[in-house]
């Protein structure tokens, strides 16, 4: 900066701290409830002292849950879903953002309506198509009686994704969360990178894999890493989808965690957060450590 | 000769595996925590019991997931051959045509040995039962004998009357805070009204079909929820939201208050933290009412549709197992629920471990369940009840905060639920109430 | 918009298509299924499914609870994405300074996004709490100063404090690298000029980072709505009252806890129709606003 910014730079530290300890305060609180015994928290409620059962509410958190299998089990759906978010993301906001026909503003819409409306709130209906995704092949087919009359029976496919890893990933995909952030993206890339591809002799698909993933490579990891997260603290959905412990994911493998006798038992607050820094840190982590990454990655374009 | 083998041996691969998969059969419950522990531990028990069957014993992760994963589940023809479903559900189940009658499918169990308050809730109005008592909870009264001592108070007040009167010793004493609740419709209309013989609902609660009307606006349960009101402005009672620790049964376990009403499954952590300071009574009546029964909470096993053979006969051998008296006082242990049939009451007594910590609330629920009833301390037989349930919560606590009067809140209650009751026929047009 | 430069008529819908299939089946399929389940009075269970036309419509929209929960929503959808992303704006405005500060803060304030929604909401809880909390001080001073299980301003003050908390580490970081990117020649330029900082800020800083605060207003309208849940769930179960009882938390309590499909059906579209009306008025009126070049 040129002139002399000194009180400017003041109440920017000022408000970074206050910031910073706006989001810190209840992680430290998180962290002193944990080291609680249920004994304790049932005697005081949630108190600042620390107290001494980090460690065996850790235990306990081990021997109660699945933690390392759903652990695993939520890598692989985190991965699987961010990764195909990123890739759908990729080639639509491609289609839209570079090609003339009107349309892809239709295909704009129908991804961007996807946004405002959580799979939280379709779950019913979401499950019964994960139950059967041969649904409405068999709906068309058997309309008007047409399969029967053809074939004697009416069709009745089966492919249920309810307890699989693909099952609990693809539905959460279908967001345009990321699709939104490409297109953005794209629109600020210089005008010309298209003609210019296109003057050196590349199709619209080698320019797609050679000039533009390339240069998407930034965004595309941040939107991963941020994404990956999403898909690790994803509750509803695997919850409903999956039915067996050890296909469960670890978010949703905390419940074991509750006492359990419905509305009359006090939950044991300080197991559960023990649990809740246990699934925690690995995004936590991946967060504080990739943090460079997603900033660099995220910005348009260079200075 | 190889060739023969190689045919033998597949064909022993595939009656083993046909064996397999007919004798196991899925049970899919909502409870976490420790009951959970005790559910599969009980399914441990079964499969090492016996070879011919395997069940397994699926957590849903909750009730209300449970139900939700059942419906579409069956809706897609992948349920499970057993179902735990919790109380407030009983009615949906019901009228679903997705479950089969327990009692019509093992006509020979002694049913009759279940719990009156056990039984009536989940029986069909020809008295037949649904559904098997699985993991059964009931109100009770819980008092804090160390600090009514210091008023002079030895006894826990078995009336509302003499709740009151302990409740303004304590208050002249000092003490902040004599009773609490959370003023939960389980609590405050179902419970009450039933062991007061006082009718929610026209029809007998809904048990005489299903264009039942709400009517507890009138009579006891609104004088009742005006004495509450009362008593909380007199400051002899509070609310989860005037408590310091936030809800009703933490308020108690830190001695904060001295007395609630509660379900038996609060004692554990009520002795975790209080000791031998806490004694339990049956819930208070009103002076002059002559007591009924109380209604089981907690939830009961289901058969569902659509499945027969050896995966049904390994269902029904498993409903047998879990009715055998032992391991019912092991669930017991386990868990803190109550036992749910008179033998195994009978059987934990005589061991002489009733006393015990793990089984203190079993005979006080026990003795509650099985007051006389009658047509009003049957159970709730009310469409959409759970939607009630909130709308009854939404009303009464905007009239205990002040923004409008109970009666009010009440009338108003009793008009939204009427709606719902209306939609749930209307829902259900042609359907027989069992 | 000049990057339309290739003409295929249908290669863009076959780059498309796996993304629309996806959306077909978990997207599209649902919310058909739930626009079916509003015109039918729905058996949990399935059988005797009954059309009745509009009825659930018309009993919807005479319910006065219905409006008041919708009317609740839009103002949720305003305050909480405004207050956060202002918040975050004024970090991002901060640690864009280059201070020794900035390297701490940009890592620490993106901590958040790893806390599950629901965790947050039991935390906020207790720091809230009248009794306990830090505002307990208060109330020992001036009794019933602050009481969020009974006063629905101070409960809707702290599930917008929790929602800032979990909606900082997002919005802080789009809103940051847009303004990283803003060339440091045009602050130098504009201040050999004699543009003040306040001045830069309304004059460059600001409408450069157009494109980010669109993105950062359409997730943070979308997220206000679908992460009100989790808060509204653990912090006040709709209440007191009934005063927290949002549209999204009451189509989980009909439909979810209470199986009462149609209901929920039925008030799920007319959500989805606000839904569409809101994306659309930011299409329409709002992108158009957008800087994209340079």
């Amino acid at each position: 900066m040129i002139e002399d910014t000194r009180s400017i730079n003041t109440t920017a530290t000022l408000l970074l701290m206050a910031g910073c300890a706006f989001v810190l305060a209840p992680l430290v609180f998180v962290v002193i409830t944990a080291t609680q015994s249920y004994g304790d928290f049932l005697r005081n409620n949630f108190s600042l002292t620390p107290g001494s059962h980090l460690v065996e509410n850790f235990r306990q958190v081990w021997e109660m849950t699945l933690l390392p299998r759903q652990t695993f089990n939520s890598f692989v759906i985190a991965f699987a879903s961010a990764f195909g978010r990123c890739f759908l993301a990729f080639t639509t906001a491609y289609a839209v953002v570079f090609f003339a026909p009107r349309y892809s503003i239709f295909i704009y819409a129908a991804v961007l309506a996807s946004i405002m409306l959580p799979l939280d709130l379709m779950v019913i209906p979401a499950y019964q198509v994960a139950a059967n995704v041969a649904m409405p092949i068999n709906a068309v087919a058997n309309l008007g009686g047409g399969w029967e009359t053809l074939f004697g029976a009416p069709l009745d496919l089966q492919l249920n994704l309810l307890n699989t890893y693909a099952g609990a990933a693809i539905p959460l995909m279908a967001q345009g969360t990321g699709t939104l952030i490409m297109v953005q993206y794209f629109k600020t890339l210089p005008v010309d990178l298209a003609k210019a591809a296109t003057l050196d002799g590349a199709s619209p698909l080698r320019f797609m894999v050679d000039i533009l993933l390339p240069l998407s490579k930034g965004p595309l990891l941040s939107l991963f890493i941020y994404l990956f997260i999403g898909g690790w603290v994803a509750y509803m959905w695997p919850l409903v989808s999956i039915s067996s412990p050890d296909m469960q994911t670890a978010v949703v493998g905390l419940t074991a965690l509750d006492t359990g006798m419905g509305e009359d038992e006090i939950p044991n607050f300080p197991l559960q957060m023990a649990g809740a820094i246990m699934v925690t840190v690995i995004p936590l982590v991946l967060i504080a450590l990739t943090q460079r990454l997603i900033v660099r990655g995220l910005i348009l374009s260079e200075k | 000769m190889k060739l023969l083998k190689i045919a033998a041996s597949a064909l022993m691969l595939s009656t083993a595996a046909t064996a397999v998969n007919a004798a196991q059969f899925e049970f899919w419950y909502g409870n976490t925590g420790s009951v959970e522990t005790a559910i599969q531990a009980a399914c441990d028990a079964f499969n090492a019991s016996q070879e011919e069957h395997t069940a397994n014993c699926i957590g849903q992760g909750g009730y209300e997931a449970g139900m939700q994963k059942a419906i579409a589940a069956y809706r897609s023809g992948k349920h499970p051959v057993l179902i735990q479903f919790f109380d407030a559900g009983t009615l949906d189940l019901m009228l679903s045509d997705a479950v089969v009658p327990v009692q019509e499918i093992m006509p020979e169990v002694n049913w009759g040995d279940y719990l009156t308050g056990a039984r009536s809730y989940y029986e069909t109005s020809k008295g037949e039962l649904f559904s098997q008592p699985y993991n059964g909870s009931t109100l009770i009264f819980y008092a804090n004998m160390e600090q009514l001592g210091e008023v002079g108070v030895k006894d826990v007040p078995a009336t509302y009357e003499e709740m009151v009167e302990v409740a303004r010793k304590l208050k002249e004493a000092g003490h902040e805070c004599p009773v609490t609740t959370d003023a939960h419709p389980w609590r405050v209309l179902e419970q009450f009204s039933a062991r007061h013989g006082a009718p929610i609902a026209s029809n007998n609660n809904g048990y005489g079909g299903l264009d039942a009307e709400y009517i507890f606006n009138e009579g006891p349960v609104a004088d009742h929820l005006n004495n509450l009101a009362q008593w909380r402005e007199e400051g002899l009672l509070k609310l989860n939201q005037d408590t310091k620790a936030g809800k009703y049964n933490v308020a108690f376990n830190q001695g904060e208050c001295a007395m609630m009403e509660a379900s038996t499954g609060s004692y554990r952590s009520a002795f975790e933290a209080l000791g031998d300071k806490v004694e339990i009574a049956m819930a208070p009546m009103y002076e002059g009412v002559e007591r009924r029964n109380t209604l089981i909470g907690g939830a009961s096993l289901w058969v569902m549709k659509g499945h027969e053979g050896e995966k049904l006969e390994a269902a029904k051998a498993f409903l047998n197992y879990l009715r055998q008296d032992d391991v019912q006082i092991e669930f017991t242990r386990m868990t803190g629920y109550m036992p749910v049939t008179q033998s195994a009451l009978t059987k934990l007594k005589d061991s002489g471990k009733a006393e015990m910590k793990e089984f203190a609330t079993a005979e006080m629920g026990v003795n509650s369940l099985n007051q006389p009833g009658d047509a009003n301390s049957r159970g709730l037989r009310l469409g959409f009840y759970v939607q009630f349930r909130d709308i009854f919560m939404e009303g009464t606590q905007k009239a205990f905060n002040g923004g409008q009067t109970m009666q009010a809140a009440l009338d108003a209650a009793k008009a939204r639920g009427d709606a719902l009751l209306r939609r749930f026929e209307q829902t259900y047009r042609g359907v027989e109430l069992p | 918009m000049s990057n339309r430069f290739y003409r295929n008529k249908w290669l863009p819908l076959w780059l498309a298509s796996p993304q629309l299939v996806v959306l077909f089946f978990f997207f599209y399929l649902p919310v058909f299924l739930a626009f079916f389940w509003s015109f039918h009075l729905e058996r949990p269970f399935g059988g005797g499914s009954q059309f009745v036309g509009w009825q659930n419509f018309e009993r919807v929209l005479s319910d006065p609870e219905f409006w008041t929960s919708l009317w609740r929503t839009l103002t949720y959808m305003v305050v909480a994405s405004s207050t956060s992303i202002i918040c975050a704006l004024v970090l991002a405005l901060a640690a864009d300074r280059g201070i020794r500060m900035s390297p701490l803060a940009r890592n620490v304030l993106i901590w958040p996004k790893a806390v599950a929604a629901a965790s947050i909401g039991v935390i906020f809880l207790f720091i809230f709490n009248p009794f306990m909390g830090i505002l307990a001080p208060l109330n020992e001073m001036f009794p019933g100063f602050w009481n969020p299980r009974i006063n629905p301003v101070h409960t809707w003050i702290m599930i917008y404090i929790a929602n800032i908390w979990s909606a900082i580490p997002f919005t802080f970081i789009i809103l940051l690298t847009g303004l990283q990117s803003i060339p440091d020649t045009l602050h130098k330029a504009a201040a050999i000029d004699g543009a003040g900082p306040w001045r830069r800020l309304f004059d460059i800083q600001l409408p450069l980072l157009t494109p980010q605060l669109f993105i950062v207003v359409v997730l943070e309208i979308a997220d206000s709505l679908s992460g009100s849940f989790a808060l509204i769930d653990t912090m006040s179960q709709g209440g007191p009252g009934g005063a927290t009882n949002l549209l999204v938390y009451k189509i989980y309590v009909d439909g979810f806890k209470a199986y009462d499909l149609s209901g929920a059906a039925t008030q799920t579209a007319m959500l989805m129709i606000v839904v569409a009306a809101v994306t659309a008025f930011q299409y329409l009126v709002v992108e158009k606003r957008v800087k994209y070049e340079r």
